[in-house]
């Protein structure tokens, strides 16, 4: 377990070393959809330090999901560079994609379970990467692993529900348990794609907390797309806002106010207007 | 929820349960799985299906192929002829057919019904002919008029009628019933309210319902064919009975090739038909059918014609029929495309029965002097002997479900991956899928009677061959229905979150595919085992084991008691597995 901050954050600068000064960098990349029809990125160049929170703004189709796409490599930039710990995703075979993106874990809007599987189950989900051959059922997984992924569930407080199924829990347990899942990867970056927008005010704020207060112990760069700035303000290192597929903000979020990241969405009226 | 957490008692903190809590539900699911997999293992050897029997054999099967290839087609002019006469004998077959089913579903159809007596014998014959298999009436008929399409022809007729029936009156008790009470208000007759308040809102739907029984006719035929009812399944008999195997491979490419086609045809056929009108689901298609069987298994409704009726009803009179486009001042419709094309259509179709009838020599005084010769038969099946052959009946009996449980559960083995693979999104790849899609096809072309044939050939008489084509057979209808299980179901987060975190395909597939997908699964292996029930009934008559062999010995020993004595029993098998598995449905969902 860790036991302070400071620590594992050295740990994670020893691991990573000079060269991964940047968990992430994005280097002019444009993405196209459909043949070049729809152009979702527009020229981005992006530098994540390691260990950065990062909050990524901007209405529906600015182009934040495709920018945590192109990190984890679900999908491949039509021009440009992204480079990831220090590693180009593009040019991986898919042995070595499946290698890379262990190291990156994901929370997802729709949490993304296996809705029949128990929680403890899709928790371990997040070992199976690292695993050899097919798993089915929680008890073709070693016992190691099932103490370990119990343990990411007692931290995000549901060691108690782990054989409930996880379509019969809150969303709210459901995105604790993707958080889990994500945890168990042992990653160094975690992406967060809209990890609230499907819950009320209440648990988005008790999962925003926990989501950050997990990252921060395990000295975890983090990604995360939001809608809600009151949230974002409370919480990320640095502010990016995108319109349109290009980056119109880019600050300290601490020094930010709400009025600055109400431009993010105030710029667009006119356009989304049209 | 209890609590994991508690320390333990030497102090230290326990991390908590790894294993799953005891659930008194999963200890039935494993013992009702245990049962089977022993079940299964019984009839493995019961059957002969065991790998070091199949290895033995290889020998026979590869001198088989050998003798199968290349397919001869030397015989091509009655082969032509065949298949022409199979044609005729399916569109005769349904015709009769139809023409019994409209009088039995209107008086079936509780809202056009004259009166609970009429509403309570046509139901009954519904019932009654869809109970009784076809293969019987072919063989009674067979002996009584002689070998011939005739026979074929009747067959098909008698035991159409409950299902077109059924579904016939399931239409009209959609309809819109403001319009039959409009029509009545104006004064009309019974036969005025039918043709102008309900016949023009169910026609469409019944050409389909007729085009899609004369794909099922079709494929019946080759079996009606092969105990003597005429058209290209006779040929089929002919030439297996004098064991020319490159004939009897180039027999079931015809086969194949006049299934798919017509099932294309007939298809185009009913989109021509539909167009604008609301598209519904083919209630004789395996998803509709793998649905009825559910809710039966379910026992939310006791009577099949409620099965049908709840879960295909639509608003169909509401959409159909709108207003035509506004006309100036004429009192003719006029000839559009649409009015010629329905016209030229229509009376291909008439013209195609009269020209069946008229081919096939069978006219009204042939279906008199055919009762006459059939009456004498049936008699003779009463009163049902089941003393004689008793013990070799029950041992051919208890053949038919080792044979149904072995064939079931292989073929769900063999199934699973290929439905997975046929899924496009669970498939490893897109062209996996497309190679799937296409081999589950062109299984389903193929007749179960006719791999039968070709695997008795192979391995012998018994069985062996029977279990070996019925699980070849499941990979049309298992994997289809596993696919399409599959398909229906949202895999794309669960998918998408593995992706990310870097798994294997073969790992996605079993953590979420399978997992998600379990309870359709087992109910494609319940409606498989339903299926395979009745077809091990019947494919002991080209000797692949099972009672069918019995049944088909009674005929030919003119035992016709014994006879009635087997198809009893055979009910009663089906009627108590469909219990069963209705009642391992329960346990399981």
């Amino acid at each position: 377990m860790p036991s302070t901050t400071d620590r594992n954050s050295r740990q994670t600068d020893s691991r990573v070393g000079p060269e991964n000064e940047f968990a992430v960098r994005i280097r002019n990349v444009t993405k196209e959809f459909t043949g070049g029809a729809v152009r979702a990125l527009n020229d981005i160049t992006l530098d994540v330090p390691t260990g950065q929170r990062l909050v990524l703004m901007g209405l529906s189709g600015s182009g934040k999901s495709t920018t945590l796409r192109l990190i984890n490599a679900l999908a491949e930039p039509t021009r440009g560079e992204v480079e990831v710990l220090g590693q180009n995703p593009s040019g991986l075979s898919s042995r070595e994609l499946r290698q890379f993106r262990r190291q990156i874990g994901f929370v997802f809007q729709h949490f993304n379970l296996v809705g029949r599987a128990s929680a403890l189950e899709n928790v371990l989900v997040g070992a199976l990467g690292g695993l050899r051959g097919p798993r089915y059922g929680i008890m073709t997984y070693p016992d190691s692993l099932r103490r370990e992924a119990l343990r990411q569930l007692e931290r995000v407080g549901l060691a108690d529900k782990a054989f409930q199924r996880a379509s019969t829990l809150s969303g709210g347990q459901q995105q604790r348990v993707g958080i889990a899942r994500a945890l168990l990867q042992r990653p160094k970056i975690v992406l967060a794609d809209e990890p609230v927008a499907s819950l009320d005010p209440e648990s988005s704020r008790q999962i925003m907390d926990l989501l950050f207060e997990v990252c921060d112990q395990d000295g975890l760069t983090v990604i995360c797309n939001l809608h809600q700035m009151e949230i974002a303000l409370g919480w990320a290192d640095r502010m990016v806002g995108l319109r349109s597929g290009e980056i119109i903000l880019d600050r300290d979020a601490r020094t930010l106010t709400p009025e600055d990241v109400s431009e993010i969405y105030a710029q667009a009226q006119p356009q989304a207007a049209s | 929820m209890t609590a994991q957490l508690t320390p333990r008692a030497d102090g230290r903190p326990d991390s908590g349960r790894i294993r799953r809590p005891p659930d008194p539900r999963r200890r039935r699911l494993a013992s009702i799985a245990a049962v089977i997999a022993a079940l299964f293992l019984v009839a493995v050897w019961q059957t002969g299906f065991t790998p070091w029997a199949l290895f033995g054999r290889m020998d026979a099967i590869g001198n088989l192929l050998g003798r199968m290839l290349p397919p001869s087609f030397v015989d091509w002019p009655r082969y032509v002829s065949a298949v022409a006469e199979t044609l005729w004998m399916v569109i005769a077959g349904t015709s009769i057919a139809l023409v019994l089913a409209v009088p039995v579903s209107v008086l079936a159809a509780r809202n056009t019904t004259t009166g609970p007596i009429a509403y309570n014998v046509c139901r009954f014959i519904i019932t009654v002919t869809r109970a009784v298999p076809s293969l019987v009436l072919a063989l009674i008929f067979v002996r009584a008029m002689g070998i011939g399409p005739a026979a074929g022809v009747l067959a098909m007729g008698i035991s159409s009628v409950g299902m077109i029936g059924k579904f016939f009156s399931d239409r009209i008790e959609e309809i819109d019933m403001g319009l039959v009470e409009a029509v009545r208000a104006s004064g009309a007759g019974r036969l005025q309210v039918f043709t102008a308040a309900v016949l023009p809102q169910v026609l469409t739907n019944w050409i389909s319902l007729a085009l899609y029984r004369l794909d099922i006719n079709l494929r019946n035929s080759v079996v009606l064919g092969f105990v003597g009812a005429g058209g290209i399944g006779l040929e089929l008999q002919r030439v297996q009975g004098q064991l020319v195997y490159s004939r009897v491979l180039a027999i079931a490419l015809i086969i194949l090739v006049l299934v798919i086609i017509t099932e294309r045809i007939s298809l185009l056929a009913r989109r021509a038909i539909q167009d604008e009108d609301t598209p519904r689901e083919n209630p004789f298609s395996l998803r509709a059918r793998l649905r009825a069987h559910r809710q039966k298994r379910k026992g939310t409704s006791a009577a099949e014609s409620e099965a049908g009726s709840g879960t295909v009803k639509t608003e169909v009179s509401a959409k159909a029929r709108t207003a035509t486009p506004d006309q100036p001042a004429r009192i003719s419709v006029g000839w559009y495309a649409g009015r010629i094309r329905r016209w030229t259509m229509a009376l291909l179709a008439i013209a195609a029965v009269i020209s069946s009838f008229a081919i096939l020599q069978f006219g009204p005084i042939r279906l008199i002097t055919a009762i006459g010769d059939i009456v004498p038969y049936v008699a003779a099946m009463f009163p049902p002997d089941f003393v004689s052959n008793f013990g070799r009946h029950l041992d051919l009996l208890l053949e038919t479900i080792w044979m149904a449980i072995a064939a079931t559960v292989l073929g769900m083995l063999i199934s699973l991956p290929i439905g997975i693979l046929g899924a496009r999104n669970a498939t490893v790849h897109r062209h996996a899928a497309a190679v799937a899609r296409t081999l589950t096809m062109l299984v389903r072309g193929m007749p179960d009677m006719v791999i039968a044939i070709i695997f008795v050939a192979a391995v012998g008489l018994g069985p062996l061959a029977g279990v070996m084509a019925l699980t070849i057979g499941s990979i049309g209808m298992a994997g289809k229905l596993i696919a399409d299980a599959i398909e229906d179901t949202d895999l794309e987060g669960q998918g998408e979150a593995m992706k990310a975190s870097g798994t294997t395909w073969l790992q996605r597939t079993f953590t979420s595919t399978i997992p998600t997908t379990m309870p359709a699964i087992v109910g494609v292996g319940l409606f498989m085992f339903d299926v395979f029930i009745r077809a091990a009934t019947i494919i002991g008559i080209v000797g692949a084991g099972g009672i069918g062999l019995a049944l088909e010995g009674s005929f030919r020993s003119r035992d016709l008691d014994q006879t009635l004595a087997l198809v009893i029993m055979i009910f009663l098998i089906i009627y108590g597995t469909e219990k069963l598995s209705a009642w391992i449905r329960r346990q399981i969902l």
